[in-house]
C-alpha cells in the first residue's frame, strides 16, 4: 500500500526479472557456447570477447552463468511449487478440521521438518543417481512443513471471521469453505513466504550441487560453477566471484521483493497483524 | 475562563489529502468537552495531534497552545516530558493498551516511577490508592490480577487509573466507552465525570455516540469532514436546530415502536421453540496437568418466537447471548436440551436436517468488517446462501434475486459488482441483511447487528428490519446489550444474566416496570443516556 513498499517491490522484482531474463535468453543465445571447450584460451581474464573471463577449460563464464541461471531458477521454482501445492492444502485442511486430523497432519509435518534436506538428497541420489530431480524433491520435501504451518496459522483466525461462519450457514461443507473462502485469503501471505523460500532454495540448490548431489557436469548451474572454481580462487578470482555475486544479487532481489509484497497485502481481518 | 489547551486553525495533511481543515477548540479546566462526529470525520486525529502521535506522513499546521507553548513545534524529547505527566490519553480498546503479562498494580505504579522517580514500594502504595479511587475495590478485584482476569469495564478503569494518576492538566479520551456494554458504559462515564470535577483536569471526550457525550459533557463540539461545524454548551445545543450534522447524528426516526402487544398468528404455532437449552464448552486447563474445565455459558433457557414477532434477548457481554445464537443456528454443537423448528425437534448431529432448517433461519453477525470475504463481489456475497436451495437456479434468476434483496435493504442494485471494502459500516450491515434475506427466511437472528454502527446508521438498519418483519411476517430474534435497540424493535424482551433468563415479558412490561434487580440496573444505565439524547431530539425540529 505504501509508496515505500511499492518502490521495494519494483526494485526487487526488477533485479529478479533481469537475472531470469538472462536465463531465458540463454535458451536462444549466449555470447559463446557454454559447453565449448577452448583450451588455448583457458583462464583468460575478463576482456571484451569474454566479459567475465574463461575457466580452466576455456569455457566462457558469462555464458555458463546465463545457462546456469535457468537450471538454478527452474530447480528452485519447481521445488517451491511442489512444497506449496502439497503444504498449503495440508495446512488449510488441518485448520478446517482441527482435532485428530490436525494433530496427525501437523505431527507428520514435524517429522518432515526434522529431516535435513541434505540427507534426503543423499538418499535419493544414492537410490536413483544424482541429478536435478533429486535436488527438487529434497528441497521440496523440506519446504512442505514451512507452507503447511504458515497456511494453518493464517487460516485459524479466518475461521472465526463472520464470512466463514456465514458460508457454513449457507450449507457449505467445511471442505468447501476451506477452499472457497479460506485458501484465497491465505494465498497472499503464502506468496510472500514463497519468495523468501525461493531465495533459500536457490542457495540450497547451489549448496547441493556444490557437493555433487545436484545437476551433473557438463550441465552448468550456479552451485557447480562455485564448486569447480573455488580451487582457482587465488589465481583467477573472477571465476568464483562471478557466480557467487550472481547468487547474492538474485537472493537479495527476491528478499527486497518479498518485503515490498508484504507491505502491499491487506489483511482480511481488520487489525490483524500481517 | 482561561483555556488549558487551545487549538487554533489546526490543519492536518496526509499525502496531499487535507484531513483537518482548520479546527478551533478550547478545553477548560474542570470541564468536559465532547467531540462528536461520524466515523472518519477527523475526531481521533484531532486528539492525536495534541499528543503529537501522528502518522509519520502527516503534516500539521496551525497551533495547539498548552502552557504558553505550541505543542506542534515541540520536539519529541520535550513532548515526552509532557505526555503521561501533563497530557494523558484514554483509548477505546483497553486490552491492547495494557501489558497482558503484568499485574495491574505494577502497571499503574510504573507510570509513577517513570514520571517521578519514586521508589517501587511507594509507587505500589500509591497505585493501590489510585485503583481504589477508580472503583476497583481491592476486596473484589485484587490488585495483583493480570488484565486477562478482568472484565472490559474493569480494564478500562485500570487505563483510567494510569491516565489520571499524575493528575494531568489535559485528558484526551478517544471513544473510552464504545467497547463496553450499556451498564458498564454508564458507570465509566460517571467515573470520568467525577475525576474531572475533583482534579480539575480539562477533558476532551471523543465519541460517535451523542447520547453518551451529552450525558456528561459540559460543552459539545460537532465535527464533520475535518471541521467543527457546531459548538455550544450541552444545554444550548438543541437550539442549533439549523445544523444538518446534528440531525444526521441523531438520525432519522421514521420508525416508532409503540411496543403494543403484537398480534402474531399464534394458531400457527411458534416458528422456533427452545426448551431447557444448556450450552457448555471446555476451557483449557489452568495448570499444566490440570483437567479441562467445563463452562456452562447458557443454562436452562426456554423460549419461543412466533411469526411476525420480534424477541429481544438483552444482556451484558459475557452473559451467554452469542453462545445461544450460535447454538440456535447450529454453529455450535455443545448443547443439550431441545430446539424445535415448527414443532420438529432438531437432531443436532443430522447435517441434512440443519440444511433444511437453515433455509428458513439465518443469522446476521456483529462485526460488519469481517463478515464478508474481502475478495468477493457483493453479488457473490449476497447470493451465497442460495447454495441452500435444493434445485440450482439460473444465472439470470440469481442476479434478479440479488438485485431484489439489495433493493429491499435500500441499496442500489448497481453496486453489486463492487467489493465490500467500498462500503461504510452501516451499508455493510445492510448487505449482511440482504444476504440473510435472499433465502426468504422465516426467522432472522441478529447478533449485536447494530452495535458497531453510529446512531444514524443504526436507526436506518432498525427501520429496514422492522419494515421487512412486517412485509414478510418474519420472526426476529434480536440479541443486544443495548436496551434502546430492544425498545425500538422488540415485542417481547428476555433479559439474560450469567447464562439464564432472569426476566421475560412483553417489551412494555419489562421496560416500564422491570422486576429483576439486573433489569433495573440495565434500565437505569440506559435511561441516563437516553434522557440526554431524547432531550436533544425533542428540542430539535
Amino acid at each position: 500500500m505504501s509508496a515505500r513498499g511499492d518502490i521495494a517491490f519494483y526494485a526487487g522484482a526488477g533485479i529478479v526479472a533481469l537475472i531470469a531474463a538472462a536465463g531465458l535468453i540463454s535458451f536462444l543465445w549466449t555470447p559463446h557456447d557454454p559447453l565449448a571447450i577452448d583450451i588455448p584460451n583457458q583462464l583468460s581474464e575478463p576482456s571484451l570477447s569474454h566479459w567475465l573471463g574463461t575457466d580452466a577449460l576455456g569455457r566462457d563464464v558469462l555464458s555458463m552463468l546465463m545457462a546456469g541461471a535457468r537450471i538454478s531458477i527452474i530447480v528452485a521454482g519447481l521445488a517451491i511449487a511442489v512444497a506449496i501445492c502439497i503444504g498449503a492444502p495440508l495446512g488449510v485442511l488441518a485448520a478446517a478440521f482441527l482435532g485428530a486430523a490436525d494433530e496427525a497432519l501437523m505431527r507428520i509435518n514435524d517429522v518432515l521438518f526434522a529431516i535435513p534436506a541434505i540427507i534426503v538428497a543423499i538418499l535419493i541420489a544414492a537410490a536413483f543417481g544424482p541429478g536435478a530431480y533429486a535436488v527438487i524433491i529434497a528441497i521440496g520435501v523440506f519446504n512442505i512443513p514451512v507452507f503447511a504451518r504458515l497456511a494453518r496459522s493464517v487460516a485459524l483466525p479466518l475461521w472465526q471471521a463472520g464470512f466463514s461462519k456465514a458460508a457454513l450457514l449457507s450449507g457449505k461443507s467445511r471442505m468447501r469453505v476451506a477452499f472457497q473462502h479460506i485458501l484465497p485469503n491465505v494465498a497472499p501471505l503464502l506468496a510472500v513466504q514463497a519468495t523468501i523460500q525461493f531465495s533459500l532454495a536457490v542457495l540450497a540448490e547451489a549448496g547441493l550441487s556444490y557437493i555433487g548431489l545436484g545437476v551433473q557436469p557438463p550441465q552448468p548451474s550456479w552451485g557447480r560453477l562455485l564448486a569447480e572454481n573455488q580451487t582457482l580462487a587465488a589465481s583467477a578470482p573472477w571465476l568464483a566471484v562471478a557466480p557467487g555475486f550472481t547468487v547474492f544479487l538474485f537472493v537479495l532481489g527476491l528478499n527486497i521483493m518479498s518485503d515490498g509484497l508484504m507491505k502491499r497485502i491487506e489483511s482480511p481481518l481488520r487489525g490483524a497483524p500481517t | 475562563m482561561t483555556a488549558r489547551l487551545a487549538m487554533n486553525d489546526l490543519r492536518l495533511n496526509i499525502d496531499g489529502h487535507e484531513i483537518l481543515k482548520g479546527v478551533d477548540l478550547t478545553l477548560s479546566p474542570g470541564a468536559i468537552t465532547g467531540l462528536v462526529g461520524r466515523s472518519g470525520s477527523g475526531k481521533s486525529l484531532t486528539a492525536y495531534s495534541a499528543m503529537n502521535l501522528l502518522p509519520r506522513r502527516a503534516r500539521a499546521s496551525g497551533e495547539i497552545l498548552f502552557d504558553k507553548r505550541n505543542l506542534l513545534a515541540l520536539d519529541d524529547r520535550d513532548m515526552s516530558a509532557l505526555r503521561g505527566r501533563r497530557l494523558s490519553m484514554i483509548f477505546q480498546e483497553p486490552m491492547s493498551a495494557l501489558n497482558p503479562l503484568q499485574p495491574i498494580d505494577r502497571q499503574v505504579a510504573e507510570v509513577l516511577r517513570i514520571h517521578t522517580g519514586m521508589d517501587s514500594a511507594a509507587a505500589l502504595d500509591a497505585a493501590y490508592n489510585q485503583l481504589e479511587r477508580v472503583g476497583l475495590d481491592p476486596e473484589r478485584v485484587p490488585a495483583g490480577r493480570r488484565p486477562d482476569q478482568l472484565s472490559g469495564g474493569q480494564r478500562q478503569r485500570v487505563i483510567i487509573a494510569m491516565a489520571t494518576i499524575m493528575k494531568p492538566d489535559v485528558i484526551l479520551a478517544d471513544e473510552p466507552t464504545t467497547a463496553l456494554d450499556s451498564v458498564t458504559q454508564a458507570d465509566v462515564l460517571a467515573l470520568l465525570k467525577k475525576l474531572v470535577k475533583k482534579d480539575g483536569a480539562a477533558m476532551l471526550l471523543i465519541s460517535h455516540d451523542l447520547g453518551a457525550v451529552a450525558s456528561i459533557a459540559d460543552d459539545i463540539a460537532i465535527m464533520k469532514d475535518g471541521r467543527i461545524v457546531d459548538a455550544a454548551p450541552t444545554s444550548a445545543l438543541p437550539r442549533l436546530s439549523g445544523s444538518d450534522t446534528l440531525a444526521d447524528l441523531i438520525g432519522p426516526t421514521r420508525h416508532q415502536n409503540d411496543n403494543a402487544a403484537p398480534s402474531p398468528d399464534e394458531t400457527a404455532g411458534p416458528v422456533l421453540a427452545v426448551r431447557d437449552l444448556d450450552c457448555h464448552y471446555y476451557a483449557p486447563p489452568q495448570t499444566l496437568f490440570g483437567a479441562p474445565k467445563t463452562t456452562h455459558a447458557v443454562r436452562g433457557v426456554s423460549f419461543s418466537v412466533n411469526r411476525g414477532e420480534c424477541l429481544a434477548i438483552v444482556g451484558e457481554s459475557g452473559s451467554g447471548k452469542s453462545t445461544l445464537a450460535r447454538a440456535l443456528v447450529g454453529l455450535d454443537h455443545g448443547w443439550t436440551g431441545r430446539i424445535e423448528f415448527h414443532d420438529d425437534a432438531i437432531n443436532k448431529d443430522d447435517s441434512k436436517a440443519w440444511r433444511r432448517v437453515r433455509r428458513s433461519m439465518q443469522l446476521v453477525f456483529q462485526d460488519p468488517f469481517t463478515s464478508f470475504n474481502p475478495r468477493w463481489s457483493v453479488r457473490d456475497i449476497v447470493a451465497e446462501p442460495l447454495h441452500l436451495l435444493e434445485t440450482a437456479i439460473t444465472a439470470g434468476d440469481r442476479v434478479d434475486r440479488v438485485s431484489a434483496a439489495l433493493s429491499e435493504v435500500g441499496l442500489d442494485p448497481d453496486c453489486a459488482a463492487r467489493r465490500p471494502g467500498a462500503f461504510s459500516g452501516g451499508q455493510r450491515q445492510r448487505i449482511a441483511i440482504a444476504r440473510a434475506l435472499i433465502v426468504r427466511p422465516e426467522l432472522l437472528i441478529l447478533d449485536e447487528a447494530t452495535s458497531a454502527l453510529d446512531i444514524a446508521a443504526r436507526n436506518r438498519v432498525i427501520d429496514i428490519l422492522c419494515e421487512l418483519k412486517r412485509a414478510y411476517d418474519m420472526a426476529l430474534i434480536v440479541i443486544t446489550h443495548d436496551l434502546s435497540v430492544a425498545r425500538a424493535m422488540a415485542d417481547r424482551i428476555a433479559v439474560m444474566q450469567a447464562g439464564q433468563f432472569v426476566e421475560t415479558g412483553s417489551a412494555q412490561t419489562v421496560l416500564s416496570a422491570p422486576q429483576h434487580a439486573y433489569t433495573k440496573r440495565l434500565a437505569d444505565a440506559s435511561r441516563v443516556i437516553e434522557l440526554a439524547f431524547d432531550k436533544l431530539r425533542a428540542n430539535l425540529v
